[in-house]
């Protein structure tokens, strides 16, 4: 009962639904009573350069083409806009069996991704390549916390956070790749070392909130909307944090209506969103800091791509 | 009663925890309606972006259409053996023989993954995605001969496209009467390499025989690709395919 109520109350669509109290303090570069940063977010592109083809379930669906329209719609009304994606850029279309990610990367690139992070398809070429790729085309950082490349050809090309400053408000963003056990060949995840996401997210979120002063923790994560048998997963991940405010998750290929919003280990809510997969569908989060009552709301869409 | 006093004190604290989020609305906020998304114009970057992508998808395309080989007649898949399937499992057993550098005593692959059939006349790249979409993996699995024992018994009832073994199976128990491989019968005493995908290795019905085993090796090579490079060296060798039901599985 207790948590139903929760649930329309915080995570209402389309009206504006308040997150709790925020570090203030660094908030100094616009006198603006309120400030509105919007996220927008894909996960499991997998190639898909070209809409789905009409023998799919997602038929006309997704697209670059389509996907750069909305977004310079999106950006000709809002001033301040980040793009993310959760990972498996890599992997589903010949497009990568041919050009091997460099199309991926190059139009992420175009498009304005402002950071991702690695998905298990991302390792499928080798790791080589996704260096290759990334170091040559990608004019966006790669964030992962948990994965410990030392030794590995990514070793100072991933980074487990980056802060993103808006107007004087910080937003610190991190990425969280899953359990490689029998999800990648170990000869492709080569010397990695997988780290525990719970671990190295509270560690992670809490330097963004503490000692960064962020006022929003974002996490990009691709370990699952939902497991079965209760494996690690985001709504697993949630509750067991503090310091995260939003997970941008990935690998299910989930399609949400709306984020889900549970309770973090103090109580404070943390949303969980997920744009399905292929580029069909935009992730889309708004964020208002207001700075009279000190509070931040969020209002969330679902964007279909077509 | 305890139970009611317990759900209030719950529905209580719920409220409070509510009214701690929910403040009023500052003005400016507003639900954006983005869901018309039909009518974003193109502008500068999607008209960027196309241009990007033309000449990749152009090039796609050209490949997609490269002949790789001939067929004389139409490839389709069938039970208890087929030329499709046939030609599945002898290009499976062949090219995973020359990746993994020894000889295979059988090869398996499924029907539910050979997704259409080939058609007469020329058979392009195009075609080899549309009858393998996955990117299976090819593995090869070293085997006692009694796991080997259980993994025709798994062909004999499934009837799975299979490569290395003379098969009869009994029609009314779907049992296997007579199994001999490489013209030998089954020794128990020896170890057997099979090849498989890595779907039917690790998520099929099959995975729970061959997780028993003495050896398991990914060998990196899509059965894609496996595919196009045996129609492309037919190809190039001028042959034709020419698959053939031999009779490997029987019903009797």
């Amino acid at each position: 009962m207790e948590r139903r109520l929760f649930l329309r109350n915080i995570a209402g669509i389309g009206g504006a639904v308040a997150l709790g109290q925020w570090p203030f303090e660094t908030w100094a570069g616009t006198n603006a009573e309120s400030l509105k940063i919007t996220i927008l977010h894909t996960n499991d592109q997998h190639s898909r350069l070209e809409p789905f083809p009409k023998t799919d379930r997602l038929a006309g669906r997704g697209g670059v083409v389509n996907r750069a329209r909305i977004l310079s719609k999106i950006r000709s009304e809002e001033a301040n806009v980040l793009l993310f994606d959760a990972g498996d850029i890599f992997q589903g279309t010949p497009y990568f069996n041919f050009y091997k990610g460099r199309p991926e990367i190059e139009l992420m690139s175009q498009m304005g991704y402002d950071a991702v992070t690695m998905g298990n398809h991302d390792f499928d070429g080798g790791l080589e390549l996704y260096v290759k790729q990334i170091k040559e085309y990608a004019k966006f950082p790669v964030l992962v916390a948990n994965y410990d490349f030392k030794g590995t050809v990514m070793e100072g090309l991933a980074q487990p956070y980056k802060i993103f400053t808006v107007k004087g408000v910080k937003i610190g963003v991190f990425g969280l790749g899953i359990d490689p056990k029998g999800l990648i060949p170990e000869k492709l995840f080569g010397g990695t070392k997988y780290l525990d996401p719970i671990k190295t997210a509270n560690e992670t979120a809490t330097f963004l909130r503490q000692e960064k002063k962020c006022s929003l923790v974002v996490c990009l994560s691709h370990l699952g909307y939902k497991m079965s048998d209760g494996e690690m997963s985001d709504l697993v991940m949630a509750p067991q944090t503090k310091d995260i405010d939003l997970i941008i998750g990935g690998h299910t290929h989930t399609f949400l209506n709306e984020p889900t919003a549970l309770k973090n280990l103090v109580g404070k809510p943390v949303l969980v969103n997920q744009a399905g997969w292929g580029g069909a569908s935009l992730g889309r989060l708004d964020f208002t800091f207001d700075r009279v009552s000190k509070q931040v709301f969020f209002t969330s869409h679902s964007v279909s791509i077509q | 009663m305890k139970k009611n006093i317990l759900l209030i004190a719950l529905f209580a604290s719920s409220l409070t925890a509510c009214t701690r989020y929910f403040i009023a609305k500052p003005a400016q906020l507003r639900p954006i309606a983005v869901s018309d998304t039909a009518s974003a114009p193109s502008g500068a970057l999607s008209q960027q972006i196309a241009a990007y992508l033309q000449p990749y998808r152009d090039s796609l395309e050209t490949n997609m259409n490269t002949v790789l080989v001939k067929s004389p007649r139409r490839l389709s898949k069938g039970v208890p053996e087929s030329e499709l399937g046939n030609l599945m499992a002898d290009i499976l057993r062949e090219m995973g023989q020359e990746r993994l550098g020894k000889p295979v005593d059988l090869a398996i692959t499924n029907n539910g993954g050979i997704r259409t059939d080939f058609p007469a006349g020329n058979i392009t790249l195009g075609n080899v995605y549309e009858v393998m979409p996955f990117d299976n993996e090819l593995v090869a699995i070293t085997l006692t001969g009694e796991t080997m024992q259980k993994v025709i018994e798994y062909l004999a009832q499934r009837k799975e496209p299979q490569s290395g073994v003379k098969l009869v199976i009994d029609k009314a128990t779907n049992k296997p009467l007579e199994a001999t491989i490489g013209g030998k019968p089954l020794d128990l005493k020896q170890t057997y390499t099979l090849i498989t995908s890595d779907y039917m290795a690790v998520s099929s019905d099959m995975a729970a025989i061959v997780k028993n085993n003495q050896g398991f090796q990914i060998l990196r090579y899509l059965m894609r690709d496996a595919i196009a490079d045996y129609l492309r060296r037919k190809g190039q060798q001028n042959q034709e395919l020419n698959p053939t039901k031999d009779g490997r599985t029987t019903v009797k």
